[in-house]
């Protein structure tokens, strides 16, 4: 075969286009203009961008679909419409969680306060299978469900500023980079007594990250802060008797086909930055992180919820001024290499696309002059041997194949945030920083920026609205006698940047413990002029929004997790109670004796 | 300390102004009232004259041709920080000598400080000014109002630090041993304040910190029949009964979001049995809302709404010896008021109008919405 450069051509044009077509799509929509913010995920040997975009979209609207399907079923549980959804079928089979309140709950609340700004007077919830499939006045359970009832009923809160349950030496650690993973970090059984007040304060999950006060700490992860490990009705994992590979990550607490789903999306999410077809497999088994998998699989709601850094952290020493803004120069550097890649990549697509396209012409080419071409070959080759020289192949300048931008893992991550795709968590005090920070941002139009603590952001408010910028507020208990070079926290904050029309939330400043007082730190925030629906939002929606969660928790909606609170009192109350936590439709806080 | 030292810089600092003392009758509505111990009071009417109250209650008559202003929010009486280092404009510790029995915290307030503006706005309407515990003995507390330059109680309590901040590596006494020793030696023989308190006509404020220095402080104020409070003793709680035997009241520090369920747990306990208790702030080191912050997480911890509040005001005034002139919202005591937005411990209410001796002293700039 070597000895017929033209077949060989043509041998490789044609594996190649036919790898294409039959198993591969595309690397890249050649024809159009490829989208610049969501060429982080694009790799020249992984699955198409607008396949793949599809294919989530797909599951987006079979999750939507699915539950009024699944609502359906619970409501007139008759046979006929179990055979009809096949997959719902597969979650009945595949966990063996016979009791019935384990799956199936009703809800009946006084108030139930489906999403910030919105609430219905006496009002039903309907769980099942780990999801909510009804919300509205008189809904009917099937007989047998257990029913619960409150004076309120919301969506649990998550915490976006956390460090519960990390690793003691993961969370101080400056060494890190933007490819660590914090769920490598995750210890399933640490922290069981601070994430179970932080259940009983009615925070249900949070974003947790390792080295949260390096320059760069890596992805943070949002997960679930029951773990998957209190949960006093967890089956034990039967890994020989799941049917699918996948079941191996909902055969924890949290049943259902949904769940399965989404570890599936995950996984795509997570292969379309790293390589090759796996995202197109989902028969491999799904692994979310090596510490909390397999059984707790389903804490992890996002396993790259948010690249963190910070800028002017006291580390070793305090930084100077021009220390600081270097940090800033750096992280400006690092999003250069991401976005740098990104543009590569579509350099790539774009030569790849004409080499195939001049492959094929050039295919065609030879295939006319096949004989002719064949003879002259055959000439050279007995010249040469008459001449005892060594026979060189015609070289075509079609057989050299672009090359794919080489980069490193961690200028994939920087790709993956210069696009937009994971948001960029920055925890930044001062306002020279900040304003730094935005400048340099500038040449990154597309990152998504979440600033965290902020302490001086308030004179900045109208540029990091117009910048679309979250800011997470953590009040800090320090008065006037604080540390010098640090100005007074304002309480004020939340409401200034709110009022500007920035996306406020609250987090308990990367802390191990403070999420559990994370309702108090809303009101405090509405003392202090927050608008009381946008602190609601901030515990709850917003924070899911901001940290692409909000497909799944955030608000009690019809195809959401059942992740919800039943309290007694105003949420945002040192009075209230929280009586029931859901996480996942299992009960994982009833009230407390006292 | 270096107190008296610096006396005469801090007058000159800043003058004390002249206080208004509202002398002219008027009268406050409220929507709702915390006026004492006991559950609130609906649409509630308390008269003022001369700065003090003269009567409160539910459909109190307003005499013909009295002001009224009516509010729609919540009144308290102005709360009361029960441990703070405002208004010094000075050195607060003296790391050369151990004991200062003889100086006063009151000599170093400075009533015009920016601090207190701050506390004014968070409705802390006076604060107990208590030396750091980096000397055995610290001084002479006093009770001062955070408008009008007021010092109610010149001599409140004696600050007696049994805790390991007091001993020093590099000054004696640098053990406990020692320090009760030393005590012990001053006490047989007392003078100036210590003779007061051991008469009991000057309680003792003693810091301290574990449970260890708790066990020690109160030994110590039984030997030698000193009554007081214990400051900073973090898990009272799990020591209730010890510490209702001993007659001690307690100060806890201020708690924050994220503080350990313990401590919360401790306070809680503590309430339950009967103990009196009251918590410090140390501002300016801590944001003055750390007051209700404190009292607020204690109510999520299961503290009755009532037992919280009282910290703030009732039980705070009478850790400081002021309970016949501070505290509660009754005839003759001081008209020291807040008007909040919504509950006083709710953290989403704010303080929207604050009298002290009568005066407003502070209002919102723009009300805040009043919750339903």
């Amino acid at each position: 075969m070597s000895s017929r450069p033209f077949l060989r051509l043509v041998l490789i044009a044609s594996a190649f286009l036919g790898a294409l077509s039959s198993a591969q799509p595309l690397p890249f929509p050649v024809q159009d203009p490829p989208a610049p913010e969501e060429s982080g995920e694009k790799k020249p040997d992984g699955p198409g961008q607008e396949e793949k975009k599809e294919d989530k979209k797909d599951e987006k609207k079979s999750e939507s679909d699915k539950p009024e399907a699944e609502s359906k079923s619970s409501a007139k549980k008759s046979d006929k419409d179990k055979k009809d959804d096949k997959k719902d079928k597969d979650a009945l089979k595949r966990p063996k969680l016979a009791p019935v309140e384990g799956t199936t709950l009703l809800i009946r609340a006084k108030r139930l306060l489906t999403r910030p700004g919105e609430e219905l007077a006496n009002a039903d919830v309907l769980v099942r299978d780990g999801a909510i499939v009804g919300v509205g006045k008189g809904l009917v359970a099937p007989e047998g469900t257990r029913t619960l009832e409150a004076d309120v009923v919301c969506a649990g809160f998550l915490d976006p500023w956390s460090s519960v349950g990390i690793e003691e030496e993961s969370i101080g650690t400056f060494d890190a980079t933007a490819d660590s993973l914090t769920i490598e970090a995750l210890d399933a059984y640490r922290d069981p007594h601070l994430r179970r007040q932080a259940l009983r304060g009615g925070v249900t999950s949070a974003r947790v990250q390792a080295a949260g006060r390096a320059r760069v700490g890596g992805l943070g992860a949002v997960v679930r802060l029951d773990f998957g490990v209190d949960v006093a009705t967890t089956p034990k994992p039967e890994p020989e008797a799941a049917p699918k590979p996948a079941a191996s990550e909902s055969g924890a607490s949290q049943p259902g086909a949904d769940k399965k789903e989404k570890g599936d999306k995950e996984k795509d999410k997570k292969d379309g930055g790293k390589s090759d077809s796996k995202a197109e497999a989902p028969a491999a088994p799904v692994h979310h992180a090596p510490v909390l998998a397999p059984r707790h699989g389903n804490a992890v709601l996002n396993e790259a919820a948010s690249l963190s850094a910070s800028i002017g952290i006291p580390r070793q020493g305090n930084p100077d001024p021009f220390d600081r803004i270097g940090e800033v120069d750096r992280l400006g550097a690092a999003l250069d290499a991401g976005r740098r890649l990104n543009e590569q990549r579509i350099t790539f697509a774009e030569d790849l696309a004409k080499w195939e396209k001049e492959i094929a012409e050039k295919e065609k080419q030879l295939e006319k002059d096949f004989k002719k071409a064949k003879k002259d070959r055959e000439k050279e080759q007995k010249d040469a041997e008459e001449k005892a020289k060594e026979f060189k192949e015609k070289a075509y300048k079609e057989d050299k194949r672009p090359t794919p931008p080489s980069a490193s893992p961690e200028d994939e991550v920087m790709a993956r945030v210069a696009s937009g795709e994971v948001p960029l968590v920055v925890e930044a005090h001062r306002a020279p920083e900040i304003r730094a920070l935005l400048d340099m941002l500038r040449a990154h139009p597309r990152v998504r920026l979440v600033l965290a603590g902020a302490t001086e952001a308030a004179p900045l408010a109208s540029a990091l609205a117009e910048r679309s910028a979250a800011v997470i507020v953590f009040p800090t208990p320090l008065g006037t006698g604080r540390p010098s070079g640090w100005t007074e926290h304002d309480l004020g904050l939340a409401g200034v940047l709110d009022a500007a029309g920035v996306r406020v939330l609250i987090g308990s400043g990367g802390s191990r413990a403070g999420a559990s007082d994370l309702a108090l730190m809303a009101g405090l925030a509405v003392g202090h002029g927050l608008d009381r629906e946008a602190a609601f939002a901030a515990l709850t929606l917003a924070a899911a929004e901001t940290f692409d969660v909000a497909d799944r928790i955030g608000s009690v909606e019809v195809g959401k997790q059942a992740d919800l609170l039943l309290l007694k009192g105003d949420p945002l109350s040192p009075a209230a109670r929280v009586q029931y936590v859901l996480v996942g439709g299992q009960i994982v806080l009833e009230p407390e004796a006292r | 300390m270096l107190l008296t030292a610096l006396l005469s810089t801090v007058l000159a600092a800043a003058p004390a102004p002249a206080h208004p003392i509202a002398t002219d009758a008027f009268a406050i509505r409220a929507r709702k009232a915390y006026i004492g111990a006991g559950p609130a009071i609906e649409d509630c009417v308390v008269l003022l004259d001369g700065g003090r109250v003269r009567e409160v209650g539910r459909g109190v008559r307003v005499p013909d041709g009295t002001p009224l202003v009516e509010y729609d929010g919540v009144l308290t009486a102005g709360l009361i920080a029960c441990g703070s280092y405002d208004g010094i404009a000075s050195g607060t510790t003296d790391p050369t000598r151990a004991y200062l029995p003889e100086a006063r915290i009151a000599d170093a307030f400075a009533p015009a400080h920016p601090d207190f503006g701050r506390l004014l706005e968070a409705g802390i309407t006076s604060v107990l000014l208590v030396p750091r515990p980096e000397n055995v003995i610290g001084g002479v507390t006093a009770l001062v109002k955070t408008s009008g330059g007021t010092i109610v109680k010149r001599d409140a309590q004696l600050a007696v630090a049994l805790s390991t901040n007091a001993l020093l590596f590099n000054r004696e006494p640098t053990s406990y041993s020692q320090a009760l020793m030393q005590l012990d030696e001053m006490l047989a023989r007392p003078k100036g304040t210590l003779a007061r308190a051991k008469a009991g006509e000057l309680p003792v404020l003693l810091q301290v910190g574990p449970e260890h220095e708790i066990s020690r402080a109160i030994g110590f104020a039984r030997k030698h029949g000193l009554k007081g409070t214990l400051f900073g003793a973090e898990l009272a709680g799990e020591m209730a009964a010890e510490i209702r035997e001993s007659g001690l009241a307690v100060v806890f520090h201020p708690l924050w979001f994220g503080s350990d369920r313990r401590a919360l747990r401790s306070v809680v306990a503590l309430s339950e049995a009967g103990v009196p208790f009251a918590f410090a702030l140390h501002a300016p080191d801590r944001s003055p809302e750390a007051l209700r912050i404190s009292a607020a997480l204690c109510v999520r911890a299961g503290l009755p709404l009532e037992a919280g509040l009282q910290a703030l005001t009732a039980n705070a005034a009478r850790i400081a010896g002021v309970a016949d002139k501070l505290g509660r919202v009754e005839r003759g005591l001081s008209a020291d008021l807040v008007v909040w937005s919504g509950d006083p411990l709710d953290l989403s209410s704010r303080p929207t109008h604050v009298y002290v001796d009568g005066v407003l002293a502070h209002a919102a700039p723009i009300p805040a919405p009043v919750k339903d």
